[in-house]
């Protein structure tokens, strides 16, 4: 049985390292693009997109148990229903 | 940011004439590979939901279902706009005394050429297939006096238009350049 908050930990790990490659990209972006509304827009609409998908899955999150456990052998049988 | 009006090593009289990218049309198959990929998760839910219907009743399974769909989803946004980057950046600026040409390799890969109008030679435009020849965009090769390698526009909209424009600013910038060299001869003869 494997804690589900490890894999809470897991995905802050992998959030931490988009983070950093967004901002690798919005850099390199701000930096070398030519100026116009373009390129202003295109980031704009890169960030918003991100933020809300991290935002909503943030909000899923919230409303979690992390004191569940998940059985990896059990993963790929379905649950068994009481008659 | 590269401004326009202050390109790198310009002139103060030197105007920007036309600041070319590739077609739109050829970002199309990067969308498509992207919204194909955006599917395979609801693929392999639907088959899991098919084989076992009672799968993510467990609110274990539904949670690191959706940490792994977020993360899944922003990975792939993330490449999306990385492609885009590399498109976006890879511009030619025609001026009216030179022409810069950028490219973006990757996200830490820049390279930066530029070439004198006066020194061009031939400009050749080439619209090759059935969607190039409806959307009309194609490459355009710019031969330079005494180099084997050409300059190369790629995929840009408007080929023959460039073409054209091309040619007729490095004829005008070979006037002034040859009426400089006639006056610097002839005050040094003075």
């Amino acid at each position: 049985m494997i804690p589900l908050s490890y894999f809470l930990l897991a995905w802050i790990v992998l959030l931490a390292i988009y983070a950093l490659l967004t901002l690798v990209s919005v850099i390199q972006m701000v930096r070398f693009a030519v100026a116009s509304s373009m390129t202003y827009f295109s980031t704009a609409v890169f960030l918003i997109v991100a933020v809300l998908a991290i935002g909503a899955t943030c909000v899923y999150l919230a409303t979690v148990d992390w004191n569940l456990a998940l059985n990896l052998g059990s993963l790929f049988q379905a649950p068994t229903i009481p008659l | 940011m590269l401004d326009l009006n202050h390109l790198p090593g310009s002139s103060q009289e030197e105007q920007t004439k036309a600041v070319l990218r590739r077609h739109w049309m050829t970002l199309l198959s990067l969308t498509a590979a992207f919204i194909l990929v955006l599917f395979l998760p609801l693929i392999v839910i639907s088959a899991v939901q098919y084989a076992s219907p009672m799968f993510f009743d467990d609110p274990a399974r539904t949670t690191l279902l959706v940490l792994g769909l977020s993360i899944f989803f922003l990975y792939a946004w993330l490449f999306l706009f990385q492609n885009y980057i590399d498109y976006h950046l890879d511009v030619w600026i025609v001026t009216d005394h030179r022409i810069l040409n950028i490219e973006q390799h990757g996200l830490f890969a820049r390279t930066v050429s530029e070439l004198r109008l006066y020194r061009v030679q031939d400009v050749t435009a080439e619209i090759k297939g059935f969607l190039h020849t409806m959307l009309d965009y194609g490459n355009v090769y710019i031969q330079t006096a005494g180099e084997k390698e050409r300059f190369l526009f790629e995929d840009i909209p408007h080929p023959n238009q460039v073409t054209k424009m091309v040619l007729d600013l490095a004829e005008i910038d070979r006037k002034q350049e040859l009426g400089e060299a006639v006056e610097e001869f002839q005050s040094g003869e003075a």
